[in-house]
């Protein structure tokens, strides 16, 4: 409270003049949309492509380590993590400048990696090591292990930060691990060697990507099992939800296409040309487009949710895949 | 085992470390060529071979030292506590250091996935060129291949063994085929790395109209080096594959253009 009248006034004058200026930034501030970057790990060419939407072009390059593959953006997007299972890296990128802080080498093969909702933790998956390394997002200092099974490849969070998914590829299983305590609650077996994972906003359903049964499986998580099994095209890699929870898309990187789930009915209704080996997938922060990375043809594809047509195309890096999430608030 | 106790419930330090680096390095060594979409790390059929042998023998030792260790020191009744004198410090365990240590190079992270794409602009109607190309089982336009044969036609899952001039062989399946598209996609299931010194390789060959009425083909190829590990030696590293498939695709899309072009 203040003590006097003169405080009181300069605090009426303050707080006027910060409305006005808040009123000017306008949609910076106000809105909750994420920046509008994409990020794109080059595993050719040791480089993290960032692509601006609203400037429909490639902005940035940044060096990263060898043969970078997997990557995590936070929800708000001011922080990307990469990792490098060729140099056994990860590296940290701020959103903002798009400057490495951060690198330190973890394990003997990290690739899959994931980013709690509150920015403040870090996963990453190591194949060799059957471990999942929980690292502090400030200083990618190490903060736990968690063993877990055979070949951890894709990471997800749920939406409440609460669960860590882990697909354990040689396993053919999926791990539940509670983020706080770090110990495992459940594993739950699915198809052959799980990749890819995702889970829908809200956190009942998980859907996995078996690459080598060539399916998707779909787990209930409040039931702690498989409810479906749907065969999508060849070796599929990536899984994106929509925010309304209807649609699943998973990248068939044989196939060149990607594959359209109903998730009512639980089946592939389209099967859609993108381009060649796709495989790392997101639906945009506003639920109306599909990012695919192509890593054959070194683009990244943008296809309109609405007619589910291919828009735009985006020259990237050499070999480009993007394991993970690559877009602030998408899914 | 005497006094009814189950050695299995002792869990010796060395049995757990032998089972957790054949594990791991099992793994790395002999996971199946036709399952890795992992960018980086791949078994190779060759290695997995000779990991094996060491297995045999070094599982071997360990049983046969071990089991007599046992037997000779086994617990008296409600002591179920490894012995002090267990082997693990003066046998085992250097064993398994020495294994690591020569595996480590095993260990250390595999190889990205190369690709290479090959254009030929050839002065023939497309429809000219897919003829000649179109048999999956008939490999003579290209000038490194003396026989092809296999089954299945052009559907998917047909399978060609292509012998080559050298006498190397290559064991392939079709994936895909689009005859009104004039492609298709195949992969190659086995072939010794001393004839192409790849490892999951797969393979697009298209034949698309040039803009002048003649032909555009693209041949286009994904594959790992032909050394999962680290160090490879220069005949199987990165290079080796890229530049071994670029001559494969070269060669086979020149001679391609000539028989093409010749007219009739």
């Amino acid at each position: 409270m203040p003590a006097c009248r003169y405080q009181a006034a300069s605090l009426w004058r303050g707080s006027i003049i910060l409305a006005f200026l808040l009123l000017l930034s306008g949609e910076a501030v106000f809105s909750s949309t994420p920046s509008p970057l994409v990020f794109v790990t080059n595993q050719g060419d040791d480089t993290v492509s960032v692509i601006d939407l609203h400037r429909h072009q490639e902005t940035k390059t940044i060096s990263v380590g060898s043969k970078p593959a997997g990557i995590a953006v936070t929800r708000r997007g001011d922080a990307i993590f990469i990792t490098s299972p060729e140099s056994r890296e990860i590296h940290r990128i701020d959103g903002t400048t798009l400057k490495v802080t951060h690198a330190r080498q973890l394990g003997k093969g990290p690739l899959g990696i994931a980013v709690t909702p509150n920015g403040r933790q870090v996963y990453v998956a190591d194949w060799y090591e059957d471990l999942v390394y929980v690292l502090d997002t400030s200083d990618l200092s190490i903060l736990d292990r968690i063993p877990v099974g055979d070949s951890p490849s894709g990471l997800e969070i749920s939406p409440d930060g609460s669960r860590l998914y882990v697909a354990e590829r040689d396993d053919n299983r999926v791990s539940v691990v509670d983020t706080a305590t770090h110990r495992t609650l459940a594993r739950i077996q699915v198809g052959r060697r799980p990749f890819g994972l995702r889970a829908e906003p809200g956190g009942k359903r998980l859907y996995v990507a078996n690459v080598a049964s060539s399916d998707l499986s779909v787990i209930d998580l409040e039931e702690g099992q498989v409810i479906a099994t749907i065969p999508v095209g060849s070796t599929p890699y990536g899984v994106a939800v929509t925010p309304d929870k209807r649609h699943v898309f998973v990248t068939n990187q044989h196939d060149n296409t990607v594959s359209v789930i109903d998730t009512q009915y639980l089946k592939e209704v389209r099967r859609l040309e993108v381009g060649e080996f796709p495989e790392g997938i997101m639906v945009g922060p506003q639920g109306d487009r599909l990012f695919v990375i192509n890593w054959f043809d070194n683009e990244m594809v943008v296809l309109d949710l609405e007619t589910l047509q291919i828009t735009s195309r985006y020259p990237t890096g050499e070999s480009p895949r993007s394991f993970g999430i690559f877009i602030a608030g998408g899914s | 085992m005497a006094h009814g106790v189950s050695t299995m419930t002792q869990k010796p330090l060395y049995f757990e470390a032998h089972v957790i680096s054949t594990r791991r390095l099992d793994k790395v060594l002999c996971a199946p060529e036709s399952e890795n979409p992992f960018s980086g790390f791949l078994a190779f059929s060759m290695t997995c071979r000779h990991w094996n042998y060491h297995l045999v023998l070094y599982q071997a030792t360990i049983a046969t030292y071990g089991a007599r260790k046992l037997q000779r020191h086994a617990p008296s009744s409600g002591n179920l506590t490894p012995r002090g004198n267990l082997p693990v410090k003066k046998i085992a365990l250097p064993l398994i250091v020495l294994l690591l240590l020569t595996m480590e190079a095993a260990l250390a992270h595999g190889p990205t996935r190369k690709k290479v794409i090959i254009k030929e602009q050839i002065q023939a109607s497309p429809e000219k060129v897919w003829e000649i190309v179109k048999n999956f089982h008939d490999m003579s336009w290209h000038p490194a291949v003396r026989q092809t044969e296999g089954e299945g036609g052009n559907a998917p899952g047909a399978r060609r063994t292509i012998t080559l001039n050298s006498g190397g062989k290559i064991h392939e399946k079709l994936e895909k085929y689009d005859d009104q598209k004039h492609s298709f996609f195949y992969r190659i299931e086995k072939v010794d790395v001393k004839v192409l010194p790849v490892t999951n390789y797969s393979s697009w060959f298209k034949v698309e109209p040039a803009s002048d009425g003649g032909s555009i083909v693209t041949w286009k190829g994904a594959f790992y080096r032909g050394y999962p590990n680290n160090d490879p030696p220069p005949e199987l590293n990165d290079e080796a594959a890229v530049k071994a498939v670029t001559g494969v695709y070269k060669s086979g899309l020149e001679n391609l253009k000539k028989i093409a072009e010749q007219g009739s």
